[in-house]
């Protein structure tokens, strides 16, 4: 399992990685109560009075575990100043690399629980009364019948996703951590340029007719020839992402100098 | 505490050699004055030990073990140098509760003792303190963690002169209570003189000196007199520089004097500093000749 150092290594990470959260809440707080008392000096709907009330259980259908979600995944990026504060302490960038898929893992899935957690205590108390879908209930839930298991699936489901892109962003972050700051700008211009060029091309052969856009987003979640939602290409394809993220995430870290080439 | 060698140390940058096939053993318990012009290649030789860069060929060991990405070892390293490699907004307690966490033993109460002596607050945070306060820092850092070597480069740079006294009285104290290898990479060369055991010199990515620093200066002249006293002698010893005024030349010389040479009347022998050894064998071109291991 982990070494002494290893552990040590995951816990400091994920104390940086917890104060930033909670800035990031209180952030988040602080703006809506700002916002609510902004617009109550500015009421103008007499037939509705503003309530507190309404406020309070306002701040309740916030989505902030996807805003915390995002800032994880805008995190996977940044690796350089991390790395540093491990080498002063000697500590290999092996040890970094798992530290941090580590702390990918880990805080991917608390913050899914949490998020489900507090969509489901949202619903019992009524303060929200819709049902959160995702892309597995949606699409895979003729072939589910049980509703824990449906829950347990898309619960899954949201956790590839969120690791997919966390592990993209580990791997493009990693990458970008061996440059120096010149060669990291010319690879931002060379992927937004490729990328914008990929992006028009795939747009003209979709647009050609009109069935195509809607034959390739049912190909992509997985629907298969036999008329039905069992194909499990967006779910292989999520797997596959995240493993082979880590390598070449595991790759780019392993090359991380303290001078920048 | 075992050695630490370096073999077949290669490193560029941007097409140009900064190290040339470096071979390099490293003694346990022992203070290095490692020297060399700006673009020797010190730092550069440092980080590789350190891990902090890629070698181009060669490794580091330990014991016989390679050093690289194996955090045990890495841990018998520690380099401070003029990188901020802490984050900025951490308290300096908190990075010293880190480094005790991650190494497992630090000299927390030398830590305190010296913050004291120095005059550092550590509830500061690291991105508040000067220049010379940041320095400070790293180097009490360096004093307390049990690492077998410590390098430091440059690590005198923005002191005054009251903190470089402290530093070196302490770095003397502590390898004196808990003997460890220190390789001190520094252009203050008369400064560490007196503290070092034996120097290291680099020129063009090579180690063109390795030696006693007495053994060294035992054999380090300067050889004072006139063109017709000294030029039946000169042409056979290492001459490392000439100076003239005048009629009187002045020779630097390393190596033993023939006893003909030092028993003449109108010839004047003295002893040269390290600070003179280094500034004259840099500039002599076939300083490679004296590689001495």
């Amino acid at each position: 399992m982990l070494t002494i150092k290893e552990k040590y290594a995951f816990k400091v990470l994920s104390r940086r990685y917890l104060k930033i959260f909670m800035n990031v809440l209180i952030g988040l707080l602080a703006f809506s109560i700002v916002r609510s008392a902004f617009m109550l000096l500015f009421w103008v709907n007499t037939d509705e009075p503003f309530s507190f009330g309404g406020f309070f259980t306002g701040l309740f259908i916030q989505d902030y575990f996807s805003v915390l979600m995002f800032v994880l995944f805008i995190l996977t990026f940044l690796n350089y100043r991390d790395f540093k504060y491990f080498m002063q302490n000697s500590l290999s960038r092996n040890t970094y690399w798992k530290a941090k898929t580590l702390v990918i893992l880990v805080f991917g899935f608390c913050l899914e629980v949490l998020d489900l957690g507090f969509t489901e205590i949202s619903r019992l108390l009524g303060i929200t009364s819709y049902d959160l879908v995702n892309v597995f209930q949606n699409f895979y839930m003729t072939g589910v019948k049980s509703k824990v298991l449906l829950q347990l699936g898309s619960f899954g489901f949201s956790l590839l996703i969120l690791w997919g892109f966390c592990f993209i962003g580990f791997t493009i972050g990693g990458l970008f951590s061996m440059l120096a700051r010149k060669k990291q700008l010319v690879l931002i211009a060379v992927f937004v340029i490729i990328g914008l060029q990929a992006l028009l091309l795939l747009l003209g052969f979709l647009l050609d007719y009109d069935g195509r856009v809607q034959d390739f987003i049912l190909l992509f979640l997985g629907y298969s020839e036999k008329g039905s939602w069992d194909s499990t290409l967006l779910l292989s394809f999520s797997v596959c992402s995240i493993l082979v993220n880590m390598l070449l995430s595991h790759y780019f870290i392993t090359k991380i100098q303290v001078k920048r080439r | 505490m075992s050695s630490l060698e370096l073999k077949n140390i290669y490193k560029s940058f941007l097409n140009k050699n900064v190290l040339a096939d470096v071979n390099l053993t490293f003694q346990p318990e022992m203070i290095y004055g490692l020297f060399g012009c700006n673009g020797a290649g010190k730092s550069t030789l440092l980080n590789i030990i350190a891990s902090r860069i890629l070698t181009d060929g060669g490794e580091v060991f330990y014991d016989h073990q390679s050093v690289w990405e194996y955090d045990d070892l890495m841990a018998k390293i520690y380099l401070v140098d003029s990188n901020d490699m802490y984050y900025p907004g951490m308290k300096l307690s908190k990075i010293i509760a880190d480094t005790a966490g991650f190494y497992g033993e630090f000299d927390q109460e030398y830590a305190l003792e010296l913050s004291e002596k120095f005059e550092l607050n550590l509830d500061q945070k690291y991105a508040k303190l000067s220049t010379g306060y940041k320095t400070i820092f790293k180097l009490i850092m360096s004093l307390c963690v049990p690492a077998e070597y410590v390098l430091l480069d440059e690590p005198v740079l923005g002191l005054d002169s009251q903190h470089r006294k402290l530093f070196y009285q302490e770095l003397l104290n502590t390898y004196t209570k808990k003997p460890r290898t220190f390789i001190i990479a520094t252009h203050l060369i008369d400064e560490i003189s007196q503290i070092i055991q034996r120097v290291l010199i680099m020129q063009n990515g090579k180690i063109v000196v390795n030696q006693e620093v007495e053994e060294l200066l035992a054999e380090a002249y300067l050889v004072l007199g006139s063109e017709e006293d000294l030029a039946p002698y000169i042409h056979d010893l290492h001459v490392i520089g000439h100076e003239k005024l005048g009629n009187l030349h002045g020779y630097y010389i390393l190596g033993e004097l023939p006893a003909e040479l030092t028993q003449q009347t109108t010839v004047q022998i003295e002893t040269l500093s390290l600070d003179q050894v280094f500034v004259h064998l840099i500039q002599d071109e076939e300083g490679d000749a004296y590689v001495n291991n």
